[in-house]
């Protein structure tokens, strides 16, 4: 069998009593878009941040290519807390990785709520990307004797920005652009740590449908260029269902339904999760 | 174009004549007097002949000072008999001026160096280097000028030399509250730590049975030469913080903020403690250490630490720190190591303090823990706030307008003063620090993101601001 590219296994994340992610798994494969979906507060960010190294989730385990990326099982206070499944399933297993470290791996995220850095221009946001995969040294840096590098750095931002459309804007402050071309900015600078795998979180939030369909033809497009394994969270139907391979959709935090999008369409749990009990 | 170059060349040799006029009127000082000399001046009078050798002596000791007071005598008195020409009179205003004319021909240089520079084709950023170059050197030669004028006690002098020490200490501090965001309080523990290095390095072995008489000459017994000292200072600052970061630099805002604080008092009572005695010298005063007698010494070794940071902070390391402080959970998920840079930051932003530290040793010729206060960081962080967090100029410029109110401008307010006879009210000692404090609230007050904000003093600072009204309007 070949490996995944992400695989999630039995995952869950519980905050004090409260399980936000409960017992998911999931995988990835090469070259796909997949989609997370579920309604709000389903636990979509949460299982996001537990790939990532933001959260240490609770229990379970996450593998990347193959290798083992984070583990843990219910240690302390949450011996006695906890209420998933699979308690004794990773019991030898703990294993955290901080998200600088992940992104180092290959895997770059976007966020829900923009997170650019304010006070610096277009190009400075990409720049700072690059800084990851530096080989010169504090010393080497100050003196300037990494000038070839330096240069490398600021061609490879100038190549992102022209690829997302921002190379006339990268003396402006990353904070004056409009909403959907931050968002641009945002993708540019997470291609900017060379990753294999992409996790956007709602790339379409706050977008116009025109803006959507646009967003829709340019991930596909970065996909294609950069050789890129997609995993989004999306709100927006219709961008998911135009562009996801599967989707895999959670409701309070367990995996409700599974598929390609035509089949998750018509899925009756998907469609009371997003619409409610229908009362008669 | 070609303007520029030709202007260039005749500055550099415009410079060169001014400098072997120059250095001429320093070495043959005795050779002129005998120019002057009547023909028959041995058998004129003892009395002058008198006069003439306490110049030739006091030239010869290398004393500018008294050989100037006693040439002014000589000239003075015996005019009438001597031959003085025209040129005889151009060597006497050169010997006279010779620091203020140095400075003016290095100033000269540079500029017509620079010019050439700017009118060869190419290299935009050339250009712009040659430029600050000039506004550099400019500032040097204005200084060194400014001292020779004023005289090396004056209180412009003083106001320069702290004024430059605590621009460095600033920098330093902005490195990290305003460039990296990490709100600390250590600057004074920092600054203690490379002054008393520097310090207990540098005393000459001969004096150290007297500075170290209660601990029996102390038990460092050899001397680093002065330069190396400094630089010890700053790496034993830096080692310091490195020790102290790997707990503190896990804590976040407020809580760094006050267990930084905590350290630099701690360093400061173990620097006391009378077990150390040997090497600290306990409580008592460290002195009789080398200092500097020109202003150039720290604006030399403070431009150089200026220049590096400002370096560093154009690095790409520097973006990574402007990367955390912007937003840290962005910052690590593009793959920057939180902890790293902000140990990095931290141990070089206590570097240039300990370098800061040695310096201020210096200049106030002792050295005692216990003036490290608290209130001494506070001091720096309200330069850096005035400055503008995020501004190296706005540090710098801040430093010299912080010193030069709170030690010269403001000193009147100290005495009494009555005008006829009013006796102006409210004026005594002490007074002085009541009207810098409301002066600092307007200050604040007027500039909420301090002076400079976080843009830079550079040449292109009005043009892009013009740019963008026309935009906008």
């Amino acid at each position: 069998m070949a490996e995944h590219v992400l695989e999630l296994n039995d995952i869950t994340m519980q905050f004090g009593g409260v399980v936000a992610v409960n017992n998911l798994s999931m995988y990835v494969d090469k070259d796909e878009i997949v989609a997370l979906i579920g309604p709000n507060g389903a636990g979509k960010t949460t299982a996001f941040n537990c790939v990532t190294g933001v959260y240490r989730p609770t229990n379970g385990m996450v593998r990347y290519q193959g290798e083992k990326l984070v583990a843990n099982h219910p240690t302390g206070k949450m011996k006695n807390l906890y209420a998933g499944e699979n308690k004794e399933k990773y019991v030898s297993e703990t294993l955290v990785r901080t998200p600088d470290k992940i992104t180092k791996m290959g895997i770059a995220r976007t966020f829900q709520n923009i997170r650019l850095f304010k006070t610096q221009t277009v190009l400075e946001n990409v720049l700072i990307a690059t800084h990851l995969h530096r080989t010169s040294n504090l010393l080497t840096a100050t003196l300037r004797l990494n000038a070839a590098e330096e240069k490398r750095m600021r061609e490879k931002a100038m190549f992102l920005l022209d690829q997302v459309g921002l190379a006339e804007e990268k003396d402006e402050k990353a904070t004056s652009l409009p909403y959907g071309r931050q968002r641009r900015l945002e993708i540019a600078r997470a291609l900017a740590t060379d990753p294999k795998l992409l996790l956007l979180d709602e790339p379409a939030a706050g977008m116009n449908p025109q803006e959507t369909d646009e967003l829709a033809a340019f991930i596909r497009r970065i996909r294609q260029d950069f050789q890129l394994t997609i995993f989004l969270i999306e709100h927006h139907m219709d961008l998911v269902m135009d562009i996801s391979d599967r989707i895999y959709v959670i409701d309070f935090g367990r995996l409700i339904a599974t598929g390609l999008p035509d089949e998750v369409q018509d899925n009756p749990d998907v469609i009371q999760a997003y619409l409610g009990v229908d009362e008669e | 174009m070609k303007m520029k170059r030709v202007i260039g060349i005749l500055l550099i040799a415009a410079a060169i004549a001014l400098l072997a006029v120059t250095l001429s009127a320093e070495g043959m000082l005795d050779e002129l007097l005998q120019g002057m000399d009547p023909q028959n001046l041995a058998a004129q009078d003892a009395k002058m002949l008198k006069a003439r050798d306490r110049v030739l002596d006091s030239f010869a000791e290398n004393d500018r000072e008294k050989t100037l007071r006693n040439l002014d005598k000589y000239l003075e008195n015996y005019e009438e008999v001597l031959t003085i020409s025209s040129a005889a009179r151009m060597e006497v205003f050169a010997y006279r001026r010779s620091p203020v004319l140095l400075a003016a021909a290095a100033f000269l240089l540079v500029l017509g160096a620079a010019l050439i520079v700017q009118s060869l084709p190419g290299r935009q950023k050339l250009h712009q280097v040659s430029t600050y170059a000039i506004l550099i050197a400019a500032l040097y030669a204005g200084v060194y000028i400014a001292e020779n004028l004023a005289g090396a006690s004056s209180m412009l002098v003083m106001v320069l030399k702290k004024g430059v020490i605590y621009a460095l200490i600033a920098v330093s501090m902005n490195l990290l509250n305003g460039f990296t965001g990490l709100f600390s309080l250590g600057q004074a523990g920092f600054m203690l730590v490379g002054a008393y290095t520097y310090a207990i390095f540098s005393i000459p072995v001969a004096d150290r049975a007297q500075v170290y008489q209660y601990y029996a000459g102390g038990i460092v017994q050899f001397q680093l030469p002065v330069l190396v000292a400094i630089l010890l200072g700053g790496i034993a600052a830096a080692f310091f913080a490195w020790l102290v970061g790997m707990p503190v630099l896990r804590l976040k805002s407020d809580y760094l903020a006050i267990a930084t604080l905590g350290f630099a008092e701690i360093i400061r009572a173990v620097f006391q403690y009378d077990g150390f005695g040997p090497v600290t010298n306990g409580s008592n005063l460290l002195r009789r250490f080398p200092t500097f007698d020109t202003v150039l010494y720290p604006f030399a070794v403070v431009g150089v630490c200026i220049l590096l940071i400002v370096l560093l902070i154009h690095s790409t390391y520097g973006r990574a720190f402007k990367a955390i402080r912007d937003d840290e959970v962005a910052a690590e998920a593009m793959g920057i190591n939180l902890f790293q840079h902000k140990q990095q930051a931290f141990v070089i932003s206590s570097f240039f303090a300990g370098i800061g530290g040695a310096l201020l040793a210096m200049y106030q010729t002792t050295v005692q823990a216990s003036a490290f206060k608290a209130s001494m960081t506070y001091e720096i962080l309200l330069i850096v706030v005035i400055g503008g967090m995020g501004s190296v100029s706005g540090s710098v410029l801040a430093s010299f307008l912080f010193v030069a109110s709170s030690e010269w401008w403001l000193r009147f307010l100290d005495s009494p003063m009555t005008i006829g006879s009013f006796q102006v009210p409210l004026l005594r000692s002490g007074f002085r620090m009541v009207v810098f404090s409301i002066v600092i609230m307007l200050v604040v007050l007027r500039y909420r993101q301090g002076i400079m904000g976080d843009r830079e003093l550079n040449l292109g600072l009005f043009k892009p601001r013009r740019k963008q009204e026309e935009k906008h309007g």
